[in-house]
């Protein structure tokens, strides 16, 4: 017997977050059929023109782009001496961006990987937005090392290729771990993101009305037609690539904290770093796909995909997570105290009381405080208390790192040798750089490719439901694409 | 607002009714005898108890993450919105509720205080400029506040999440599950920070001198493992009986068998992110610890828990069919539960010599002079908590204060329907299919 599965229709601005235990929550709204979603989705990038915001800022982040490239050639030309790094800070801004881009990556494919594992249905709305920052954001890290080497013409020496000078890379070196653990990320995450984009891609080519985007999409979509072997080997790849993606992103992560915490640095040496940078990128890239989510469903006209719900959604974990990274932070202080040792206190009295004082207190409030506004639905709903909470989180991150860098550096056992750090107009100047290239990739993405999961948000609407006992479903009127 | 029950099928698969008193009566007896036998076993040992104490101490920590673990397991069902765990929801709240009985155990550690931990004596905490600096954290005074803070909230919390849940058995009200879910958020994180505290304050306090950072979480993860082996291996035995013959299912197995495969990863990521650093930095006040476990018997120890606790299960529990297969399943519960205990075995254990004078004079030798030779030093003293007295001891231990609580589980359970009957979840839990 063939049953008829009526969808229900909520209207866009649909109130979905209410906690109703006694059905599942609507996760997509408007007029949701599949056709509906495809044509949400695939006006943004059929569209002629973008709308007149995304001009703006695309320009912003192309003139940022450019300071960048100048700043960059013009610590090439010049050397590593342009930069703020002193002695005891040997590691001034790069490392603080090549750590706070590294957390950011790090998170948008462990959201979208991890939800995948958990079965979490909303992720549809924000997985493709997510596995996009990684990617954007991993391509802004691998700046930093590149050009902190100094002579980034001998990178190539990292590898262990036979040659004549009788060197060899030091395996024992966690920068050398930081090189293959972010290579192996970024091949991983670049998958798992194009892979999942395959499908989409497909109906891209299918619609697109000029021989070029027909030929462009079509290469990219690999020859997808959708048939049921197809399908099946999406899934398995997918499920694949969410598993390694999970593990590396722990792997990763901890990688990256090892840069420190092998030292023997108050400060840095800390055996619970490696779980602490894995909370703080999750945590840094739940914000910051809470920060671009918002204006994104306003400006795309994406509100009934990425809805009330997903934003609710993401503020919790950002809270969750904001959470986690306070529990580290309190815990530094109290481990501290406990170590009874003076070098541990001092690293972490002069944290909070140093000259770097306002960072430390900052960084408490920015990741610590902040997300906890997230206990509550208002803030959860308001977008002008969501956004900056989201923005100030990120920004938190950033300082976090460079409270880890530079201020457990610049007072180290030796006080004739402390020294403050200031950055300089190149340091900023890069900083402001990866951010405008960060936006422009981000901003191509948002015009040219499917920024919302199409055959995945399919999936879940109400009509795509099999009940119990096997029974057809189907919306008149409404096939799969 | 009310909703309406669904037919479940015969009562007799959702109570355990008499089953439940003759196993609880049962366990009980176990229970007291086998910790009167540890009790004059230990005292046999003209050791001032230090062996029974000890035992009892690790036994103690072990069930205290199993109930922790299985708050964890109420909490977070809540916390996520979890429908596939509605069946099994039941028994972790039984299972939380040991806190109670937990809380008075803890008196024999409280008495004992002096023969376990060395920050009691003054003389040991002005020995070094670090450990006087630890005075105002390790002191009896605020050791017992701080029991005190840790078990109000625990059973208070588990009360309330089992008492709610059981008055919406009866009048269905879904109020009562949005009250749950409101109430998870901040226990979680109370839970989180708790069960963090007992490990530093239970087991790292054990060697005052030891710094890390990461033992509170490594202890975490180690407990939060085991509830996702305990709740298997409690579902098929009930099963056995009977009960919930329809209701858990393999997909339900499968479920918990990759929570715990999950754990036991984060359990070992832990590990080895501390023990790397601590390697890798080299700083006497950390390796020291690893050290007292590297050598002699307890080198097998450490290798033993490598392999056990991680290498071997890995694969054991990696395929599909080792979580759906219910006799697999159990054995790697079984073997998973045995390891975890042994992780707080090797944790706690070489106490018993290093906190000595004869233990204290061979590290002092070894920190000084001759830091790869601590077995020369040490000699026979590492035997002493492997001796097979003192294992008996802790096995008893273990029997004694699993016997106990398995009681007051059952004790718990012999009235109640072993699945919340009117939790909305519930018909979506009953149905449940892994997709994935």
């Amino acid at each position: 017997m063939t049953t008829a599965i009526t969808a229900p229709i909520y209207e866009t601005g649909f109130d979905n977050t209410a906690d109703d235990v006694l059905r599942q929550p609507v996760l997509v709204t408007g007029h949701a059929t599949y056709q509906e979603v495809t044509r949400k989705v695939c006006r943004v990038a059929e569209a002629p023109r973008a709308p007149r915001a995304w001009y703006v800022c695309f320009a912003i982040s192309l003139a940022l782009l450019a300071l960048l490239m100048a700043m960059i050639g013009y610590e090439l030309f010049t050397g590593v001496g342009v930069w703020g790094n002193n002695s005891p800070v040997d590691w001034g801004f790069p490392i603080i961006n090549f750590v706070f881009w590294v957390g950011i990556a790090h998170a948008g494919t462990l959201i979208s990987a991890i939800l995948l594992l958990f079965r979490q249905k909303w992720r549809t709305g924000i997985n493709r937005f997510a596995e996009a920052t990684t990617v954007f954001a991993v391509a802004c890290a691998g700046i930093f090392p590149a050009i902190h080497v100094g002579r980034p013409w001998f990178e190539y020496w990292l590898a262990p290729y036979p040659n004549i000078m009788g060197d060899w890379p030091n395996f024992l070196s966690p920068l050398l771990w930081d090189a293959c653990a972010v290579g192996t990320y970024v091949t991983v995450s670049t998958l798992f993101w194009y892979t999942g984009m395959v499908p989409d891609l497909a109906s891209l080519r299918d619609r697109a009305t000029s021989r070029i985007k027909h030929t462009i999409y079509g290469i990219f979509s690999l020859g997808w037609r959708g048939s049921a072997r197809q399908w099946h080997i999406y899934e398995r790849a997918n499920i694949i690539l969410a598993a390694l993606a999970t593990a590396l992103v722990l792997g990763v992560s901890s990688t990256v904290s090892t840069d420190f915490a092998v030292s023997q640095i108050p400060g840095w040496h800390e055996t619970i770093f490696p779980p602490y940078f894995t909370a703080g990128a999750i945590f840094s890239g739940f914000a910051i796909v809470l920060a671009l989510a918002i204006p994104a469903r306003e400006l795309f006209g994406l509100k009934d995909l990425i809805t009330r719900r997903h934003i609710d959604n993401l503020a919790k974990l950002t809270l969750l997570l904001g959470s986690m990274v306070l529990y580290v932070y309190l815990m530094e202080f109290v481990i501290a105290w406990y170590s009874g040792n003076m070098y541990e206190r001092f690293a972490y009295l002069n944290r909070e009381f140093g000259p770097y004082w306002w960072l430390g207190w900052g960084i408490l409030f920015c990741n610590g405080v902040v997300p906890q506004v997230f206990w509550f639905k208002f803030a959860r709903q308001t977008w002008w208390l969501a956004w900056p909470a989201a923005v100030l989180c990120i920004m938190g991150m950033w300082m976090e790192r460079f409270v880890i860098v530079v201020v457990s550096l610049h007072r180290d056992f030796l006080p004739s040798s402390w020294h403050m750090f200031a950055p300089t107009w190149i340091d900023i100047g890069t900083l402001a750089g990866s951010f405008g290239l960060f936006f422009t990739l981000f901003l191509l993405f948002c015009r040219y490719l499917p920024m919302v999961a199409m055959s995945e948000v399919k999936a879940i609407l109400p009509q795509a439901a099999v009940p119990h006992g096997g029974g057809q479903t189907a919306r008149s009127g409404a096939k799969p694409e | 607002m009310e909703h309406s029950s669904i037919n479940l099928g015969p009562r007799e698969e959702f109570y355990l009714d008499q089953a439940a008193s003759r196993t609880s009566k049962m366990a009980l007896a176990i229970g007291l005898v086998a910790l009167a036998v540890a009790a004059v076993l230990g005292f046999t040992r003209h050791d001032s108890m230090r062996q029974f104490l000890f035992g009892y101490l690790t036994a103690w920590c072990f069930y205290f993450g199993i109930t922790a673990s299985a708050l964890f397991f109420v909490l977070s069902h809540h916390l996520f919105r979890s429908t596939w765990s509605v069946v099994l929801r039941r028994l972790a709240e039984a299972l939380a509720c040991n806190f109670i009985p937990l809380a008075i155990g803890l008196i024999p550690i409280l008495l004992g205080l002096h023969q376990i931990y060395p920050w009691t004596s003054a003389a040991y905490m002005h020995s070094t400029v670090e450990l006087r600096n630890k005075l105002g954290i390790l002191n009896e005074k605020f050791f017992l506040i701080r029991c005190i803070l840790y078990f109000i909230p625990l059973i208070a919390l588990s009360l309330y999440f089992r008492r709610v849940s059981l008055v919406q058995d009866q009048d269905g009200h879904v109020s009562r599950l949005l009250a749950l879910r409101k109430h998870s958020g901040w226990g979680f994180l109370a839970l989180f920070w708790i069960i963090n505290f007992v490990g530093a304050d239970f087991i790292m306090s054990l060697q005052p001198k030891w710094l890390t950072y990461a033992e509170p979480l490594f202890f975490f993860a180690g407990a939060i493992m085991t509830i996702y082996a305990v709740l298997p291996l409690l579902a098929m035995w009930l099963q056995q009986k009977g009960r919930l013959q329809n209701a858990i299912t393999v997909d339900h197995y499968h479920d918990l068998g990759r929570w715990l495969f999950a754990w036991m990863m984060f359990w070992i990521y832990i590990g080895f992110a501390q023990y790397m650093l601590i390697w890798y930095a080299n700083i006497p006040k950390e390796t020291l610890f690893f050290l007292i476990r590297d050598m002699g018997p307890w080198l097998w120890i450490t290798l033993a828990l490598l392999f056990g606790h991680f290498v071997i299960p890995f694969f054991g529990l990696f395929s599909r069919r080792a979580k759906r297969r219910k006799g697999l399943l159990a054995f790697w519960c079984v073997w998973l539960l045995v390891f975890a205990y042994l992780d707080l075995f090797w944790q706690i254990m070489p106490m018993v010599w290093v906190n000595t004078p004869a233990g204290e004079r061979a590290l002092n030798h070894i920190n000084h002079f001759d830091p790869y030779h601590l077995e020369r030093s040490a000699g026979a003293l590492a035997w002493i908590p492997l001796s097979p007295e003192a294992i008996a001891v802790n096995i008893l231990c273990v029997l004694g204060i699993g016997g106990l609580l398995l009681a007051h589980t059952f004790y718990l359970l012999r009235k109640e329907s072993l699945v919340p009957l009117k939790d909305p979840g519930l018909p979506e839990s009953l149905a449940f299919e892994d997709h994935v």
